[in-house]
């Protein structure tokens, strides 16, 4: 039994998680930031906001619209990111049995 | 319960360690025709609509600059944001029925992700050839200039049909045929026409499309999509699967141990043929896996690979859970039955309500300074505000009728027009006599009409309260 850890494998597999999570997060938070910009740009029209904000800036309406999408998506991502980062238990908790050389080819 | 999670962790490994690139073979056949049917379709209307045009303007365009969308001969205004929501409940309910009832044709048939890969994959086995020359050229080295070459035509077709798809989604959002214009300005000269968010937009589209329809494919069904996810809660015993029809198949068996089995031997031949054409790279003899997407192209192959054996087609078929159990499938059952009604009532009623949508939209405010005013000894005025949306296409003109009040005229204050599309604020005055009062306050009735020469003349009523001094009388 004596079980040698196929790092290499197991760094692939490492970076497939990393990068299915991410189009994960990206995606989702892609279609609710395009779902908030909808019902918020219905609601507001962003050439009057741009002369209400705190900060005075000038936009026009599809720089507007287009800022608008862009913030709500980092918004949604960065809480996606947050969340998916917390669910990920650390590896070692799961003592789950690693691959090992022989169940490669 | 600990066992259960460390099995579902385990699963979830060898599902992420199993995913190496997937080359799958050509399936030819009526379902794959169908596909590609639907696909020309769906793809035809999508590069064509947006050239559409109607009357002076493109016939479908989402103007988000000027906050309008023209849909044919409509248009629609922020304020009928409800419409947009009602619309997209349909959608939903929609995609209830169908998978209830038909499981996942979606996916295999209309879905953009699956559409836009057909194409990708089209281009790929055009320049590179069938499956088995793909996994060549892969393993060719890099050297060899067929690889270079080949490589090249091939993206050089995806980036071009990617640039396409995003000039065309933007197209739906700022006129089609103006940016068709710019771009070819700003590519043949060095004036740059093009502003810069429709660049962003252009580019961005092409990359997604791109991203998922050449580099991520089935990867995006398998891991990105929440529809993949949620569609088994939609599913029942009745609804059409494709399955493998395991109680004529098994025992599977090729070759000589075929042979020697004589009629004992199922009637899957061990081809492996519907593994190698599934564009997920399962085997859909393990039974129903949520990485199906309904591609059917294991139907059309392991039909071909029956007709070639002289047996009956449809060792994998559409059918459903029941008829596989020789139960009968029933297609009307209570989940069904509700879906199909709310659908067509909620469908009928989107219909009725845009159909009678009136072209006008009026908000009536009082003034809040002062409850009424004396005009002279018999007369008593009341002020108000009204707020009317436009919702034509061209400048109007309102009336106003008042009712619920006797010897009640009505006076506009800043005139009677409001422009095309805009939502006017304008002030009136009614004035009546104060022996029709008939206490402190009252309700009456206006009714505003368009009068401008090219409305349809409609018109909307609405109530109001009118006041007079206590002692009226
Ligand atoms: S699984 Fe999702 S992305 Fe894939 S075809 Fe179905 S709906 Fe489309
Ligand atoms: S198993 Fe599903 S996804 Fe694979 S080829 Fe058959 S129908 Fe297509």
């Amino acid at each position: 039994m004596n079980q040698r850890i196929d790092t290499n494998k197991l760094n692939r597999i490492k970076r497939r998680i990393l990068w299915r999570r991410i189009g994960i997060v990206s995606w989702i938070s892609f279609l609710f930031a395009a779902l908030a910009s909808v019902i918020f740009f219905a609601m507001f029209d962003p050439e009057h906001l741009s002369h209400v904000t705190t900060f005075p800036i000038d936009l026009s309406r599809m720089q507007g619209y287009s800022f608008g999408f862009l913030l709500f998506w980092l918004l949604t991502a960065s809480c996606g990111t947050t969340v998916a980062w917390m669910m990920n238990l650390p590896i070692a908790k799961l003592r789950r049995p690693l691959p090992t050389l022989q169940d490669d080819e | 319960m600990k066992e259960h999670k460390l099995h579902a962790i385990q699963d979830m490994d060898s599902l992420y360690a199993a995913q190496e690139k997937i080359y799958a073979r050509e399936a030819k056949g009526r379902f794959q025709t169908l596909r590609k049917i639907a696909a020309w379709i769906l793809l035809g209307g999508f590069y064509l609509v947006a050239w559409l045009p109607w009357d002076d303007r493109q016939a479908i365009l989402f103007d988000l600059p000027a906050r309008q969308f023209h849909i044919l001969g409509l248009t629609f205004w922020p304020q009928d944001f409800f419409f947009l929501a009602w619309l997209l409940v349909i959608a939903a309910l929609a995609l209830f029925f169908f998978t209830a009832l038909a499981g996942r044709v979606w996916c295999g048939y209309a879905c953009p992700q699956t559409v836009w890969t057909e194409v990708f994959v089209a281009m790929e086995r055009w320049v590179e050839g069938g499956r088995r020359d793909q996994i060549r050229l892969s393993k060719m080295s890099w050297k060899k200039p067929e690889r270079i070459r080949k490589v090249l035509a091939k993206q050089a077709l995806w980036i071009a049909f990617a640039l396409w798809t995003g000039f065309t989604f933007v197209g739906y959002f700022t006129p089609i045929r103006e940016l068709g214009y710019n771009i070819l300005i700003t590519l043949s000269s060095s004036e740059y026409l093009l502003g810069p968010w429709e660049t962003f937009w252009v580019l961005f589209y092409a990359l997604a499309t791109y991203g998922n329809a050449g580099f991520l494919r089935e990867q995006v069904c398998l891991y990105m999509c929440p529809y993949a996810r949620f569609q088994s809660v939609m599913f029942d015993s009745n609804s059409l699967i494709i399955s493998y029809d395991e109680e004529r198949g098994e025992p599977r068996m090729k070759g000589k141990e075929r042979k020697q089995a004589g009629d004992n031997a199922g009637d899957c031949v061990d081809c492996n043929m519907c593994v190698q054409v599934c564009p997920t790279g399962i085997d859909i003899r393990d039974g129903l896996q949520y990485e199906c997407i309904t591609c059917a192209a294991c139907i059309d192959i392991c039909d071909d690979v029956m007709e070639r054996h002289d047996k009956p087609k449809g060792l994998i078929r559409y059918t459903t859970e029941n008829a596989l159990n020789h139960k009968p499938s029933k297609i009307w059952r209570p989940r069904t039955v509700i879906y199909g009604i709310l659908l067509f009532c909620l469908t009928l009623g989107l219909a009725l309500s845009i159909g009678l949508r009136s072209s006008l939209d009026v908000e009536v405010l009082r003034d809040r300074n002062a409850f009424f005013r004396v005009v002279d000894e018999q007369h008593i005025a009341n002020v108000y505000t009204l707020k009317i949306l436009n919702k034509t296409e061209s400048a109007q003109r309102y009336q106003i009728a008042v009712s619920g009040l006797e010897g009640a005229s009505v006076e506009w204050v800043h005139g009677q027009q409001v422009a095309a599309g805009e939502m006017g604020t304008l002030p009136i005055r009614i004035v009546a006599p104060t022996k029709s009062l008939k206490g402190f306050s009252q309700t009456i009735e206006l009714r505003i009409r368009e009068i401008a020469p090219q409305s349809g003349g409609q018109s909307v009523q609405r109530e109001t309260r009118f006041f007079g001094p206590e002692a009226a009388r």
